[in-house]
């Protein structure tokens, strides 16, 4: 269903490769486990697939979802896809909801931006997919603004909202590594519970091992902008090939928490 | 991702820029050998004349050369901006980082007081500082000075609290050498670039803003070739001698332009906001 | 939302209080007795007889504390006291030449904010075309061009060269034309620049990254999440705003010999009107001081939603 063949990107100005020749498929109602320190180029290959490259970075290979070649997309075909056919969820959902929108209302807009159909009717499956996502007192959440919500809660929200309109692919970056323990075993079931009932495709972006070995049918292990093992769960995690797979394998109790905390301290945003 | 906010400035405008302040620069300190007529000396043979080749900028109603006297005029208009604003930036360092480090009672009432003078608008307080202490141009310098304090004691005050932050600054602590020393050593260096973009970008501002009290009689005093003085004056043959006006104004908006664009590029290069 | 608003104006309150101790104190700072200075301006000789009359006459004989707190209690009444040039009630002057001034400074305002805030949008979602290319060169002009030359320039141009509208003086809607023209200029390359840095931050910011990656339709997209969010920064810069456009009238009233506020203080400058100065600078710092109260309550009521500091741009 999902094709990448040799999916290479670089900078536009120097010619830096940041993922270099990546393969990889996902066939239908499969689960994909990109995994990979942060900056190793996992999530610039998500964004590769909805088409939302950084201005300054170009790509090549070939890219193809469902039979056609995304390579070739123009703007109209790319807005035709987002939202439509895949979903993405984040890492920190209550940055990707917009602060001073109510929840219901961002709900019923993507819903309207897609499909032709009245305000009314998309507030009642914003409504029905709350409910499925298993968020309590529905009604209230509509008209919640995210800061009012908690971190799982706001995720909750998200994966409502990647699949409202029952896409074929979820592109899930790294949707647990800012949640606590408990919230986070509870939304890898929900996902787990989802995408077994929709019969969904998905890329799960994560530097956690056992985590993937949880969800995973496939694992592709990312090092540098390369892949540098890939299999199925099983093997990968059993039987690893390449040594830093091992390595991660073997630290993984103290890698849980440090990369993601540590590497935004020196970015310097303001 | 920062990079795409601000719209670069092409490197031949910087350039452009940097060769017409540095011109300006030289011209102004060697303004007294590089006039061609006497710029305060009148002839009355020669008065209201349009540009020409030996007058470019034309004459004005005394005859005086406007060329010299803009060329003059450059130690007047353009070095007191640098020079406030050179001691707006120091006053403010010292208040600023006395604030930001120490905190505390002084803290506060320096941050009450920066408040109130951020809020009077800066033409008002200059007018109620020349209206009550009189013309002069030390009294439109404390205006200025009175005026610009506040916004940098601010910022810098920020500075210092982000700088306390950083690790090496808690290493400073444990290490005992935190003071004085750590002012000298960390915090002070570490903010100049940000300063002074500021400051660089604030110089077109604080032209404009002496030129325009000159303009409105309360700085410069004729015969002063200062630009705003000349202004003035063309204000008042705007029908019968429009060139008298054009070319001081002329040379400020320039010379605002090249220290704003100066400014900019300087701001996109640290890509600060 | 009240008790913000309770405390805001306890602080307001303070402020001007603050104020008026200041004003107050720079004018005993003054040179020079300002009962002689007043018989040099009427032509008398001031000998010591017709001094002590004066100084009487106008209170100046009396302690710091004690005129401090009798000029107080006159001004919570409303008094601003007597001019020292014309003998009239500082009150009614100001009265007089308040109205083409709130006009000017008001019409400014409006064309500015009209015009200004679109284009700082428009420029920043079309960023790094050519539309914003020359709006972004636009306004470093437009920030560095001395407004009074700006001003004789719009003068000569359309008042002398081609002579459209009046040059002088006030009284018909034509007279506002040339000085509004120029106050929204300059006023405006300030709103462009600020709003358009803003809206940039916005558009980068990855809510709006999000909204984009789930496929929201730019019809929703611009005008509902991206307008949504620029509340607080469009108040912010307005709030900023009002000290400038007193300035710039001032400015402008000069250039135009325009019978306001502007041109009343700068008399009173060069007759030494104490009380007159004392009045304008006050009424117009309260009036600003009002404004920005106004502006932070309506700052604090939108703030609880949009913060942007705490948010990290990349994914």
């Amino acid at each position: 269903m999902l094709e990448v063949q040799k999916l290479t990107i670089r900078t536009k100005d120097n010619d830096r490769v940041l993922v270099r020749d990546s393969s990889f498929s996902l066939g239908a109602g499969e689960t994909l486990c990109l995994i990979g320190e942060s900056g190793s180029g996992k999530t610039l290959t998500g964004k590769a697939l909805l088409g939302m490259l950084p201005a300054g970075l170009r790509m090549s290979g070939e890219l193809s979802f469902g039979g056609d070649a995304m390579t070739r997309y123009g703007k109209r075909e790319w807005s035709r896809v987002r939202g439509r056919r895949i979903g993405v969820i984040y890492q920190h959902p209550e940055q990707a909801l917009h602060p001073a929108i109510p929840i219901g209302r961002q709900l019923s807009d993507l819903l309207r931006s897609h499909l032709p159909v009245t305000r009314h009717a998309a507030e009642v499956s914003a409504r029905t997919m709350l409910d499925k996502v298993s968020l309590k007192d529905a009604d209230r959440m509509m008209k919640s603004y995210p800061f009012q919500l908690s971190g799982g809660m706001n995720q909750r929200v998200m994966i409502a909202m990647a699949l409202l309109l029952q896409p074929e692919l979820l592109i899930a970056d790294e949707p647990t590594s800012a949640l606590d323990v408990t919230t986070q075993s509870e939304i890898v079931a929900l996902l787990q519970g989802l995408v077994a009932e929709e019969q969904l495709s998905m890329l799960f972006i994560t530097h956690d091992l056992l985590l993937a070995g949880e969800l995973a049918d496939t694992i592709a292990v990312m090092k540098q902008g390369e892949i540098v093992e890939q299999g199925t769960a099983g093997e990968v995690l059993r039987r690893p090939k390449h040594a830093y797979t091992k390595q991660l394998l073997n630290c993984r109790s103290s890698f849980r928490f440090a990369p993601e905390e540590g590497a935004h301290l020196y970015v310097g945003n303001q | 991702m920062k990079k795409a906010f601000s719209l670069a400035l092409g490197q031949k405008w910087t350039t452009a820029a940097l060769l017409f302040l540095a011109g300006l620069l030289i011209v102004g300190l060697l303004a007294s050998w590089l006039h061609p007529f006497d710029p305060y000396e009148p002839d009355y043979a020669a008065k209201l004349q349009p540009p020409s080749l030996s007058h470019p900028f034309g004459t004005d109603y005394l005859g005086r050369d406007l060329f010299s006297r803009v060329l003059a005029g450059i130690p007047y208009s353009v070095f007191p901006a640098l020079i406030v604003l050179g001691l707006v930036m120091i006053i403010s360092l010292v208040l600023g980082t006395i604030s930001g480090f120490y905190g505390g009672r002084l803290d506060m009432l320096l941050m009450s007081a920066a408040d109130l003078f951020t809020a009077i608008p800066n033409l008002l307080l200059t007018i109620v500082i020349i209206g009550f202490l009189g013309f002069g141009m030390e009294n439109v310098y404390a205006a200025i000075l009175l005026s610009w304090w506040a916004k940098y004691v601010r910022i810098i005050r920020g500075l210092v609290h982000d700088v306390k932050k950083e690790p090496y600054m808690l290493a400073s602590r444990v290490s005992g050498s935190f003071g004085f020393h750590a002012i000298r050593r960390h915090i002070v260096p570490n903010m100049m670039p940000q300063v002074l973009t500021l400051i660089i970008l604030d110089v077109s501002r604080v032209i404009l803003a002496l030129s325009g009290l000159s303009f409105l009689g309360l700085g410069a005093q004729p015969p002063s070739p200062e630009w705003g003085v000349m202004l003035l004056d063309g204000k008042n043959y705007l029908q019968i001698a429009p060139w008298m006006g054009f070319f001081p104004g002329l040379m400020i908006f320039v010379t605002a332009v090249a220290f704003q664009i100066c400014g900019e590029r300087l701001r996109s290069r640290l890509q600060l906001n | 939302m009240l008790r913000y608003a309770v405390g805001r104006l306890g602080l307001l309150l303070f402020t001007l209080l603050l104020l008026t101790l200041f004003v107050f104190a720079l004018m005993r700072l003054a040179p020079g007795n300002p009962a002689a200075l007043l018989l040099q301006g009427i032509g008398a000789v001031p000998d010591e007889s017709l001094i002590a009359l004066y100084e009487q006459k106008w209170g100046l004989d009396q302690s710091f504390v004690q005129q401090y707190a009798s000029w107080l209690l006159e001004l919570v009444q409303g008094h601003l006291g007597r001019s020292f040039v014309t003998d009239q009630p500082v009150t009614e002057e100001i009265a007089s030449r308040l109205q083409p001034t709130l006009l000017l400074i008001a019409s400014s305002f409006i064309v500015t904010v009209l015009f200004s805030i679109p284009l700082g949008i428009v420029s920043a979602i079309r960023e790094n075309t050519l539309l914003d290319r020359v709006v972004y060169g636009g306004s470093i002009l437009g920030l560095s061009v001395p407004l009074y030359w700006l001003a004789i320039l719009l003068t000569l141009g359309f008042g002398v060269l081609w002579p459209l509208f009046p040059i002088i003086g006030n009284g018909s809607v034509s007279h506002y034309v040339l000085p509004v023209a120029a106050i929204s200029l300059v006023q405006g390359a300030y709103f462009v620049r600020m709003v358009r840095s803003f809206t940039l931050e916005y558009k980068h910011a990855f809510f709006m990254e999000a909204a984009r990656a789930r496929g929201l339709r730019r019809r929703i997209l611009y005008p509902s999440y991206l307008l949504r969010s620029m509340l607080i920064p469009v108040l912010t810069v307005i709030g900023t705003s009002f000290s400038g456009f007193f300035g710039a009238a001032v400015m402008i009233e000069n250039v135009f010999s325009f019978p306001g506020l502007g041109t009343y203080m700068l008399d009173m400058i060069y007759n030494r009107d104490y009380p007159a100065i004392q009045g304008c600078s006050l009424l117009v710092a309260a009036a600003i001081f009002i404004l920005n109260f106004v502006t932070d309550l309506g700052y604090y009521a939108a703030d609880r939603r949009v913060r942007l500091d705490k948010q990290r741009w990349e994914l």
